[in-house]
């Protein structure tokens, strides 16, 4: 595998659970907080970090509103974060083809 | 990045959108109690009509309407409500089934109107139902549910050189085969989706 390549991956993206985030997105209209956070595994602290540096990036839109009297977290992904995630599919796959010619 | 690297970022991508797949699936539930509860109202038209009792007529159209109308309800827009993931393409379907429903409403009140004859009520309802089922098809990617809207256009076909009585008999049974059938298929594909997630 060239460095360049490796480089050339968002460090956005690249983190696993992110990587998580951005696939259980890229399908719906929207999802929970807690459907994220059942998905991913992970703590409340930690989801809130990672979707907090997406929200950041301007890949994700979070929206906080009300279910009744439950305070209730929407994300949904932007138009740049289905751009870097198609991107970042279309480099794994490169990496992966780029690999099997090696062999 | 290593081989194992990048499979193991596919496979958590996978597992996600598969994990997504199997939340946002239709259960099947609105079809399957829509479909019987419009076959039992359509029955009794039916009988109504065949004994002459056409006062029951009108009645009978509103308590099947009202009915699915609060069906619809419980079994799609509560349950959406409560679910923590919403898919485009569920929006896009009950779109689909509000933008058909509303037509074949008001075309069952047409002849009371004098605006259609009573005989093209059925058909022109089944064609737009159709449209509908089709569409449904289309969109959970299910031959048999596409192939079901055909049942409804033949059906179509058939009431049209048909009288008002045996119409409603023609009707309950293309409900059975265009309607609770593909919710059928839909509840257990539903079902095994859930049960191979429980076994994950």
């Amino acid at each position: 595998m060239s460095q360049d390549k490796i480089l050339q991956l968002d460090p956005i993206v690249h983190a696993p659970v992110r990587l998580a985030i951005l696939s259980i997105l890229i399908t719906v209209e929207n999802a929970h907080f807690t459907f994220l956070k059942e998905s991913t595994k992970t703590t409340d602290g930690n989801l809130n970090t990672h979707l907090t540096k997406l929200e950041q990036s301007g890949y994700i839109r979070i929206k906080k509103t009300f279910q009744g009297k439950k305070p209730l977290t929407l994300c949904s992904i932007t138009k740049k974060g289905e751009k870097a995630f198609h991107l970042y599919l279309e480099q794994l796959d490169q990496i992966v083809r780029s690999q099997k010619n090696k062999t | 990045m290593k081989h194992q690297e990048v499979e193991q970022e596919i496979a958590i991508i996978k597992k996600m959108i598969e994990k997504t797949r199997k939340e946002t699936a239709e259960s099947g539930h609105f079809f399957i109690a829509i479909g019987i509860f419009s076959i039992c109202c359509i029955f009794l038209i039916g009988v109504a009509n065949f004994y002459h009792l056409i006062h029951l007529e009108l009645p009978l159209l509103l308590i099947m309407m009202i009915g699915n109308g609060l069906i619809g309800y419980i079994t799609v827009f509560r349950r959406e409500k409560k679910k923590k993931v919403h898919s485009y393409l569920k929006t896009i379907c009950y779109s689909i089934w509000a933008a058909c429903a509303v037509p074949a409403i008001i075309t069952f009140f047409l002849p009371y109107f004098g605006v259609i004859p009573g005989n093209l009520v059925g058909v022109f309802s089944t064609l737009i139902m159709g449209i509908a089922v089709f569409s449904t098809g289309v969109i959970f990617e299910s031959k048999f549910i596409v192939w079901s809207s055909f049942v409804w256009w033949g059906g179509a076909m058939v009431m049209a050189f048909m009288k008002v009585i045996p119409q409603s008999f023609v009707m309950v049974a293309v409900i059975f085969v265009g309607w609770v059938m593909p919710g059928i298929i839909l509840n257990r594909r539903y079902r095994n989706g859930s049960r191979t997630n429980e076994s994950r």
